[in-house]
């Protein structure tokens, strides 16, 4: 929990972040919706400390986390997934107040094991929503059993989603207008679309329409002007804060959220309440 | 004193934010703490002929005292060296942009600049990368300085003193392992802790991180974040916002 203005200037030496507020602004719980751990050189358990650290050095009260995606190159195998998913599991064991699992998926390996993968992660391990990668395009109707369930048990579905100037990054690879099909496709359920950074202003065109679709504030530089242009066009109910963590870090993302000239309220829904609403937790 | 080595006015064409003045970057700088930065002007970089836009930032920034201008030259142009010359006395450092003014570091004119420079001990700044490649305009695609010209550059110039604006983590660990006197700046820098893991990977390197936030592309408090949060003693932090930058400067 925290008071969230960082401003550097505010300290005496310049070198501690204030967490002092400023006027309009209240108390709110910050969630990071994106991160990964196990991830590349965090592999060990232990290492996990790390994550926490950070995240308490910048009030961050909750991280998702949405796997170690890529162990296994772009198309795993179930056994593969379960196995990223009992790592996530392992994870969440160890801090469960602050960590919250999101199952990971692979749409190719059929509607049989994505569900039972399902049942696995979320119905009995308290997973809190769903992760899909680059697997398959979200165009796919291999990913209509899944999205089915997620309407069933209330969960978020959390896509990966780029446009990417030198090609995709996969064969496979959902842009925001194959997310905006999905989201058409399925109305019902919530939809975050990985990156902000990625998507830019057309993509925060494409999937404006599709009310179920919110944004992750993740991806590339700290390009300034485009959360403030995202707010303007979707709302800041449609905005949730996550990093991809390790990849990028809170000083990056979050330095975003402090310095896009958005009120306090904006913040608010941002950092935490978006996504306190979509994970059913607790209000604050 | 907080320093930021990488800053711009004017309009970027690509980006969703505004154009930036000196008024307003120097008040945007205040206000995030920034007591002093080196500005060029980002005109300069689509012109191949800059001389006009320098001349206009030197006019412009000369009530701010905030703002250093830092003039872009294009060694590819013949009269370069008078550029030089009319700007030389006046700057803290120059910048070049090789990858919007099309030439490779490994030419004539720029190991004459880079002589020119060691010799009137003026730091050169070079723009690796304005943009992340992978959201550039589909059709103006700009790709980055590769960094083992920057370590080649600084090999054949040992007393010259540079700075390259804008590496990655990866490229960034290259370029201060293979070079011992090349700077960085920390603005393209990312993942977790990323100024942290470059101070623990090697001690020496804390000397050589600068400050620098790439304003008005990139927002100032994730530069500043970065450096504030790392994990690292108070005298590295306050080494890399600004007693690097003021020991480069001569200040
Ligand atoms: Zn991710």
């Amino acid at each position: 929990m925290l008071l969230y203005c960082i401003i550097g200037v505010a300290s005496a030496d310049r070198l501690e972040v204030c967490t002092t507020t400023l006027g309009a602004e209240r108390k709110t719980m910050i969630i990071d919706i994106h991160a990964h751990f196990p991830f590349g050189e965090y592999s060990r358990l232990e290492d996990l400390d790390i994550f926490l650290r950070r995240a308490r050095r910048f009030h961050v009260d909750r991280i998702c986390l949405s796997g170690y995606v890529n162990r296994y190159g772009f198309n795993p195998t179930a056994r593969q997934v379960r196995e990223i998913n009992r790592w996530t599991l392992q994870a969440m064991g160890r801090h469960p107040e602050q960590l919250i699992g999101f199952c990971f998926l692979n749409p190719a390996v059929g509607a049989d094991a994505a569900r039972r993968e399902i049942d696995w992660a979320i119905t009995r391990h308290g997973f809190c929503g769903i992760k899909l990668w680059v697997s398959v395009n979200c165009r796919s109707r291999k990913l209509d059993p899944i999205l089915t369930a997620a309407a069933e048990l209330g969960v978020p579905v959390l896509h990966h989603s780029s446009y990417n100037t030198l090609g995709p990054a996969a064969p496979n690879e959902s842009t925001p207008a194959d997310v905006a099909d999905l989201a058409r496709r399925f109305p019902a359920v919530p939809l975050i679309m990985a990156h902000l950074g990625h998507a830019r202003v057309q993509g925060i065109t494409e999937i404006a329409p599709h009310r179920n679709v919110l944004v992750d504030t993740s991806g590339s530089q700290p390009a300034r002007g485009l959360l403030e242009e995202a707010v303007r066009r979707l709302g800041a109910r449609r905005l949730v804060f996550g990093t991809d963590l390790p990849i990028r870090d809170y000083a990056s993302v979050l330095g975003r959220l402090y310095d896009a000239p958005l009120t306090g309220r904006q913040r608010g829904l941002i950092l935490g309440q978006n996504a306190a609403r979509l994970l059913r937790l607790e209000a604050p | 004193m907080i320093v930021d080595v990488n800053t711009a006015v004017g309009r970027w064409p690509f980006s969703a934010a505004q154009s930036v003045t000196p008024a307003r970057l120097s008040a945007l700088l205040a206000r995030a703490g920034v007591d002093l930065a080196l500005t060029s002007s980002l005109d300069a970089i689509f012109h191949e002929n800059p001389d006009e836009d320098n001349r206009r930032l030197f006019r412009q920034l000369r009530v701010y005292k905030r703002l250093l201008p830092v003039p872009i030259i294009n060694p590819r142009l013949a009269a370069w060296r008078a550029a030089v010359a009319e700007w030389a006395p006046r700057a803290a450092a120059i910048k070049i942009v090789p990858s919007y003014h099309a030439y490779s570091l490994g030419g004539a004119n720029v190991a004459g600049l880079a002589a020119e420079l060691a010799r009137s001990r003026l730091p050169l700044l070079v723009q690796v990368r304005m943009e992340d490649e992978r959201v550039q305009a589909p059709a103006l695609r700009v790709p980055a300085v590769p960094v083992a010209d920057v370590v080649a550059l600084a090999k054949r110039h040992p007393r010259l003193s540079i700075v390259a604006l804008g590496t990655y983590s990866r490229e960034a660990i290259y370029l201060l392992e293979q070079s011992p006197r090349v700077r960085i700046d920390v603005s393209f820098l990312d993942g977790l802790d990323a100024v942290g893991v470059l101070v623990r990977k090697h001690g020496a390197f804390a000397g050589r991180l600068l400050l620098g936030s790439h304003m008005p592309l990139f927002y100032t408090q994730s530069a500043l974040l970065k450096v504030q949060t790392a994990e690292a003693t108070d005298a590295v932090r306050q080494a890399i916002l600004g007693r690097n930058a003021r020991k480069m400067l001569g200040l």
